[in-house]
């Protein structure tokens, strides 16, 4: 018997990890009300209490976190972080999950699958996402992605009777596989090259000297174009359009949503973290990710004419604009942390609208099925209204804010060329989206029909909105918070 | 330090990698080279038996592309599932004292986890043949 080995725990870190905790106790609760219960009104209400419970609790336990001077903190034995960027992204996520059981609701059952199989799935995902923005080391990055697609795998082709979801779900997992292994494969020579995992360690190694390694360099192209395929940005975006088409709604809203953010949250990290050195090998590729994230997303979101379709060109879009702020300097990482937030808030709120309309089996897919929704159903419309034009950047809403602040920083540091792209991309933008507005408003024909929305989804519809509408009118508090967790980043 | 004319050059010569380098040429060669040898000198006498497809002396009966029943997919991975367990469980094993109270209570929380998915598989029927 030899000396006692104390395990790398803390006081104060299983707090930090508190809202991961949270998810996964829910995610096997939900395995324990579906043994103990048979019948199908008590799984399912014990699934909705368990799943508001564990979001409110990541909520709270987040909020708990004490970031003391505002430094990062290394928690766990250094493999994760623990700091004011962490409690952002997971007070983020805690929102969409308790959004998402809200809202997905109908759409989970009208593609026939259960409930509580359903949200286990979905919150052994989210607890990919917390940990996906805590991620300190190489390998804490590859086990949150993988915990983030694995169960998303599953959900996309969960839809059993579907022939699209089964398509969309073997694209997705032989894609997002292949991505894996390249992100992997980055890992190696990153390891190869410099001897360890660690971000701090591996910002130092790189900053001095790291571009006479060939082995750091292809490991850092690799990482970026896993990260990039998770996010979906070109020309890693191919699987996007289909495995968003194909997969049932509910599922779709969680990629657009969760997944992105997620992705964008180790991304940032990544790149804009302690291996802040690193960017500057790397920036050409980014700058051409993004150039093209710009053109293909809106020129192919222009083309569609399926609402799920045009939805998923637009987020490769956004991916686009989001990775625009990386190559500015911290205000430009800010701004893309600030466009990330809005992002996810508006297009949470367009798929909740997306997933009401639609009755029996039958969702509404194409654009003219919006046709005269508006007359029909007037606030549901005024909301989705409020949702595209955020999408669009049209003032006064906070997707307006975000660009300005993307765009803003991009010319700060030079890279005027692209952020003149980012306009006149947008300018598509603002067409596409202004099709279903338009569709909603102006057009007669056509009988789009709601399913019956209860008083819980008028209430997170209406706040999402209001979210939207207040981070364009009063951007000031949000971008000092995400200036101080930026601030805590490096 | 000597300077070698390019980063590649130097990192194939310097590192750690080199004798794996060395120990992957000459698995190559060795097999590339036998290959080489016996295309020259080998006699070759097909005939159909011989041309036939076989697994392990086993005579083909079928397209090797029919579908497989689930359930061997679902035993597959609850196979995997409990294969990893163990792999984890074994180095707490040997270090059992020296972790003491505290990694008792981890590895607990860990096996808690998995026996609830077993639990939830054994349930949902996964365990039954027929």
């Amino acid at each position: 018997m030899g000396t006692p080995i104390p395990l790398p725990i803390m006081p104060g870190d299983l707090t930090a990890i508190g809202p991961l905790l949270a998810v996964v106790i829910a995610a096997a609760g939900f395995l324990a009300v579906d043994m103990a219960f048979t019948r199908e009104e008590l799984k399912n209400r014990w699934t909705f209490i368990i799943g508001i419970i564990g979001a409110a609790l990541a909520a709270v336990t987040a909020l708990m976190l004490d970031i003391g001077t505002g430094e990062s903190r290394l928690i766990l034995g250094e493999a994760l972080y623990a700091d004011l960027y962490t409690v952002f992204f997971d007070l983020l996520f805690a929102l969409l999950m308790g959004a998402s059981l809200v809202l997905s609701w109908t759409a989970v059952e009208r593609a026939r699958m259960k409930p509580v199989e359903f949200y286990s799935l979905a919150a052994f995902s989210f607890a990919g996402m917390f940990l996906t923005s805590r991620a300190a080391d190489l390998l804490s990055l590859f086990l949150a992605i993988e915990l983030l697609s694995m169960p998303l795998y599953v959900l996309a082709g969960f839809a059993t009777t579907s022939k699209t979801g089964r398509e969309a779900a073997l694209k997705y997992f032989v894609l997002g596989s292949v991505a894996s292994a390249i992100l992997l494969f980055g890992i190696a020579l990153m390891y190869g090259g410099t001897g360890s995992i660690d971000y701090v360690e591996l910002g130092a190694q790189v900053s001095s000297g790291g571009r006479d390694s060939p082995l750091v360099l292809a490991g850092l192209a690799l990482i970026l174009a896993g990260l990039a395929f998770k996010v979906g940005a070109v020309p890693f975006h191919m699987w996007t359009p289909d495995v968003y088409e194909g997969s049932p709604t509910a599922v779709t809203a969680l990629m657009a949503t969760g997944v992105k953010a997620a992705g964008l949250a180790a991304a940032i990290r990544f790149l804009a973290g302690p291996m802040a050195a690193a960017l500057s090998y790397v920036s050409v590729m980014l700058w051409w990710i993004v150039a093209l994230s710009m053109v293909v997303g809106n020129a192919g979101a222009m083309l569609q004419s399926n609402v799920k379709r045009l939805l998923a060109y637009s987020s490769i879009a956004h991916a686009g604009y989001i990775l625009m702020g990386l190559l500015g300097d911290s205000l430009g990482t800010a701004a893309a942390v600030y466009y990330t937030a809005v992002y996810v808030l508006s297009v949470a709120g367009a798929f909740g609208v997306v997933q009401y309309f639609g009755d029996g089996d039958r969702e509404l897919e194409t654009v003219d099925d919006f046709n005269g929704a508006a007359k029909r159903h007037p606030w549901i419309s005024l909301l989705f209204t409020i949702f595209l034009l955020s999408l669009a950047g049209i003032p006064p809403t906070g997707g307006f804010v975000a660009k300005f602040f993307v765009f803003g920083s991009a010319i700060q540091t030079g890279h005027i060329g692209l952020a003149l792209l980012g306009v006149l991309t947008s300018v598509i933008g603002i067409y596409y989206y202004l099709r279903l507005v338009i569709a909603m408003w102006m057009k007669d024909e056509g009988r789009p029909v709601l399913a019956e929305l209860s008083p819980t989804s008028w209430v997170v519809l209406g706040l999402l909105a209001a979210s939207v509408l207040a981070l364009g009118c009063m951007p000031g508090w949000l971008w000092l918070i995400v200036q101080s967790a930026v601030v805590s980043l490096v | 330090m000597v300077r070698y004319p390019s980063a590649v050059l130097s990192f194939l010569v310097m590192s750690e990698f080199f004798p794996i380098g060395i120990l992957f040429f000459f698995a190559c060669a060795v097999a590339g080279g036998i290959l080489f040898v016996d295309s020259f000198f080998g006699e070759r006498r097909p005939n159909a038996v011989k041309g036939s497809t076989y697994e392990c002396g086993i005579e083909t009966k079928v397209d090797a592309r029919r579908r497989f029943h689930v359930r061997y997919f679902v035993v597959a991975l609850l196979f995997i599932l409990f294969d990893v367990e163990v792999a984890l469980l074994y180095p707490w094993a040997v270090l059992f004292r020296r972790l003491g109270v505290e990694g008792f209570i981890m590895v607990g929380i860990f096996m808690a986890l998995i026996v609830d998915g077993l639990v939830y598989a054994w349930k949902k029927g996964a365990l039954e043949w027929e």
